[in-house]
């Protein structure tokens, strides 16, 4: 399996904040990364870094390039949808696919055409004829129809209603992932992507707080909602997370073995929300 | 090449005013003939008035009288609305994408910040001119069949008396000629809007305009001196000085009437680039010209504040 980016001591500041502090992470081919953090935390610095847009102290390869020093030549391999208000107002359909034909060598205009066709986008409209839901629609089409192996999506569902968003990763995932791309997502509705993720990132003021498989996440983070009577018993046992509900305490458990946890009350694997909360809150 | 192609012709996409401002200017012209005739009774254009017109010029001069008389000088108010729709473009190029963040989506795909800023600039200096002279040519072509059937109207042969003196490659070839040399020379004023269009954060045109007169201010009130407005009155004109045998033939209308009854031959035999190519305010323009482009091509490649 091919390591596709590889950061090691990656630094930014903008005048006196830092907005990333030395973080080393790696990802590997064939991964859904999300990379979760509150707002300002430095998600999108480290993608920009990622795809050459903004430069940084430390090392970092992308798909084997140096991504600021050769960004035109590392996009035709990495694909990033930023936002959804960002296709030009002024261009057609019909005009977007054909100019990303014509510079982008690995894209497949039949396949945008296709995707467009369950649509309701019509090739002679102007961006700023269609709605929000169908800029990104659009957006996503002309991306799952470039053959790249790494995908990058800042909130690419932002101001969307839930009906879009469902069908957004839904298509990803159906129609686009397979074992030998790599995608990695920022967002703040964790909840909607949490079931397609191979690994979890959180990031907290420029620092890299978790990089872990949700394998490993289900094994090693445990919650447990502890009967009245054991709660000292519980507390003993160093929970790095607390809070009640409905009278009752539920703690978060890491690498503590969940037949020890059992015995104290209801255990389940947390939610990527619950453990961002319990991340975020316990340092 | 063909990618340099593509990302022209997204310009064109992006700014019908390319074709529609000489579209108009075509428009106006033909609104304010057909007001001259039919409104203000003007006679030039009734059929009898008009072969009688025609018929009094000598035919070893006529592709000359209208060559220089007639269709050149129809082209000026095309060149007036070419100045401006360029001017608004290069103000544009850089700072829109980064106004809508467009940029974001445009910086996606594989094309380097280089290939970028030079397609803009190709297309100030060749494409819109490119435009506006098709559009003028095939407006000068149509006022011909009008005329055509005036001629014909008036009882006269339209083939003696207008298509034959039709310097089409001529006119052509001489206003080539002239948009090609003038987009060289001008590149100083073109790389500075493209770089004030990349640099501002807001009001491109404040950026174009304040910082030359703050120079100008400055120098006057340091020195006491006028070299750089100097400089700029010099490059304005230089271009019209240095690129033709006799500067009068173009500019001048006052000669031009002896001129051109002389008929000493083409009307491309005013072409001389030797003194341009020449002098060094030419190469010097280059110069000073691409390196505001690099500049404008480090800016769009490096700042980071989308």
């Amino acid at each position: 399996m091919d390591t596709l980016i590889e950061a090691k001591g990656l630094s930014k500041n903008y005048g006196s904040s830092t907005a990333l502090d030395n973080v080393s992470f790696s990802v590997d081919e064939g991964r859904i990364v999300g990379l979760i953090g509150p707002n300002g935390a430095g998600k999108t610095t480290a993608l920009k870094a990622i795809l050459g847009l903004s430069p940084f102290r430390g090392d970092l390869k992308v798909l084997g390039y140096d991504p600021y020093r050769q960004r035109s030549k590392l996009m035709e391999e990495v694909c990033f949808i930023a936002d959804v208000a960002i296709l030009p107002r002024w261009l057609k359909v019909s005009q977007a696919i054909e100019f990303v034909e014509r510079v982008h060598p690995k894209f497949n205009p039949a396949r945008a055409q296709e995707f467009l066709s369950k649509t309701e986008i019509q090739p002679n409209k102007k961006v700023k004829q269609l709605s929000k839901g169908m800029v990104a629609q659009l957006h996503l089409a002309l991306v799952m129809a470039i053959d790249v192996r790494l995908l990058i999506l800042d909130e690419p569902t932002l101001g969307l209603d839930i009906l879009f968003r469902k069908n957004f990763y839904q298509t990803l995932l159906e129609d686009y992932f397979d074992e030998n791309r790599t995608i990695i997502i920022t967002t703040h509705q964790v909840e909607e992507i949490e079931h397609i993720l191979t690994h979890l990132m959180f990031i907290q003021k420029g620092r890299l707080v978790l990089d872990q498989s949700m394998e490993n996440i289900a094994e090693e983070y445990v919650e447990v909602l502890v009967s009245p009577d054991q709660t000292q018993a519980a507390q003993a046992l160093g929970p790095i997370h607390e809070r009640s509900v409905f009278g009752k305490q539920l703690m978060l458990f890491r690498g503590v073995s969940r037949a020890n946890l059992e015995t104290l009350g209801e255990t389940h694997t947390p939610s990527v929300a619950d453990l961002f909360v319990a991340t975020m809150e316990g340092r | 090449m063909s990618k340099l192609f593509t990302l022209i012709r997204r310009e064109i996409w992006e700014h019908p005013a390319f074709y529609v401002a000489p579209l108009v200017v075509t428009a106006i012209m033909v609104l304010a003939l057909a007001a001259d005739t039919l409104v203000f009774g003007q006679n030039i254009l009734r059929p009898t008035n008009f072969v009688q017109f025609l018929q009094m010029v000598p035919d070893a001069a006529r592709q000359d009288v209208y060559g220089i008389l007639m269709i050149m000088p129809a082209f000026i108010p095309y060149a007036i609305v070419l100045v401006f729709v360029i001017f608004f473009y290069l103000m544009d190029c850089l700072y829109a994408e980064r106004k809508d963040r467009s940029i974001l989506f445009w910086k996606s795909l594989p094309v380097s910040d280089t290939e970028t800023v030079f397609s803009k600039i190709a297309t100030a200096m060749f494409t819109i001119p490119l435009v506006t002279l098709v559009v003028y040519l095939v407006s000068t072509f149509g006022f011909f069949v009008v005329l055509t059937f005036i001629v014909w109207a008036g009882g006269g042969n339209p083939w003696t008396l207008l298509w034959s003196a039709f310097p089409v490659f001529e006119v052509a070839g001489l206003i080539t000629y002239s948009l090609l040399v003038q987009s060289f020379w001008f590149l100083p004023f073109i790389g500075w809007v493209a770089l004030a269009s990349a640099f501002a954060r807001r009001m491109p045109f404040l950026w174009v305009v304040l910082v030359p007169v703050g120079v100008v201010i400055v120098e006057t009130f340091l020195f006491g001196t006028r070299e750089f407005i100097g400089m700029i009155g010099a490059r304005i004109e230089g271009v019209f000085k240095l690129s033709y045998t006799d500067e009068d033939l173009h500019f001048d209308f006052d000669d031009m009437e002896e001129l051109q009854f002389e008929n000493t031959g083409s009307i491309l035999d005013v072409i001389d680039p030797t003194p341009l190519l020449t002098s060094t305010g030419f190469w010097g323009g280059l110069v000073v010209g691409g390196g505001l482009i690099a500049a404008a091509i480090w800016l769009r490649r490096y700042r980071d504040d989308s």
